[in-house]
């Protein structure tokens, strides 16, 4: 079968976000604003409380896109060329965010796939395109 | 709040960073990657010092800072063991008034090359758009 524009991934629901979830990302990433990590911060910044980083929901997007990429057999040899996050609303702690994603073109040898991830209200947090290119070398090689 | 378009042009860097196995499966394990043989796409991240350092020069609270927009182009896989260079600059300010408050929207363009034997190889380019609120310290 091949991938046609329109296509729906399967939604998957993450664990509720929680504050060591934050932490070790803070260690990995180096991103180390306390409005990740301080509650008291991020109440006096004027926020509702400790907010999660909008790059760790961006690597669920892009997690969800790859896995769907690798997992299909037609898209064997696609090469990530481009990822585009947006940020339209925080992540609090206790969140429960759900990823789903569509695929918005099929071309030749390119593939733009659009996700979202949304939490338990329903409210999109962040939007994400990402593309996919099929390499001429490792496209080709593994189609035989 | 000031404005900071004058400060358009501003650079951070050049910067050398070493990518170990380690990092990558600290960052494969804190995002959950089931794979963590390769660096996840968002891995570019790490890479930031440039714009931490540019947040610090420009005189901005990291606390009033939020992340509107992430864009990465991918050139090249970077792999353990490469040391990546990247150099970033300020390229846009925007400012917007909204309900009262005072918004700026800057966009930080980053470059990153691996440095193979002695050629430097282009990975790839980010463009991070955040946005301050409120008023600047100091």
């Amino acid at each position: 079968m091949t991938i046609q524009a329109g296509f729906e991934m399967e939604w998957r629901t993450l664990p509720p976000v929680t504050i060591e979830q934050l932490r070790a990302y803070a260690e990995a990433s180096g991103d180390f604003n306390p409005i990740h990590l301080d509650e008291e911060v991020a109440r006096r910044a004027g926020l509702p409380g400790i907010i999660a980083h909008g790059m760790w929901v961006a690597a669920q997007l892009s997690e969800s896109a790859q896995s769907f990429v690798r997992s299909e057999p037609s898209l064997q040899g696609y090469q990530l060329i481009q990822f585009h996050s947006r940020f339209k609303a925080m992540t609090q702690l206790g969140d429960t965010l759900s990823i789903g994603g569509m695929v918005r073109e099929v071309r030749e040898r390119e593939i733009w796939i659009d996700l979202q991830a949304k939490n338990q209200r329903g409210e999109v947090t962040t939007l994400g395109s990402l593309t996919f290119r099929r390499s001429a070398i490792f496209g080709e090689s593994k189609r035989f | 709040m000031f404005s900071l378009r004058h400060e358009i042009g501003q650079e951070a860097g050049p910067y050398s960073e070493k990518v170990t196995q380690e990092r990558i499966i600290a960052f494969c394990r804190a995002v959950g990657s089931v794979d963590e043989r390769s660096a996840p796409p968002t891995f570019l991240t790490i890479f930031r010092k440039g714009e931490f350092d540019l947040f610090q020069k420009l005189g901005f609270d990291l606390a009033q800072v939020l992340h509107a927009e992430q864009e990465y182009a991918y050139e090249g896989l970077i792999l353990a063991g490469d040391t990546i260079e990247f150099k970033t600059g300020l390229t846009q300010v925007l400012e917007k008034q909204t309900r009262g408050a005072f918004l700026q929207f800057l966009t930080f363009e980053t470059a990153f090359f691996a440095l193979r034997g002695t050629e430097l190889i282009r990975m790839g380019h980010s463009k991070t758009k955040i946005v301050i609120r409120g008023a600047i310290s100091g």
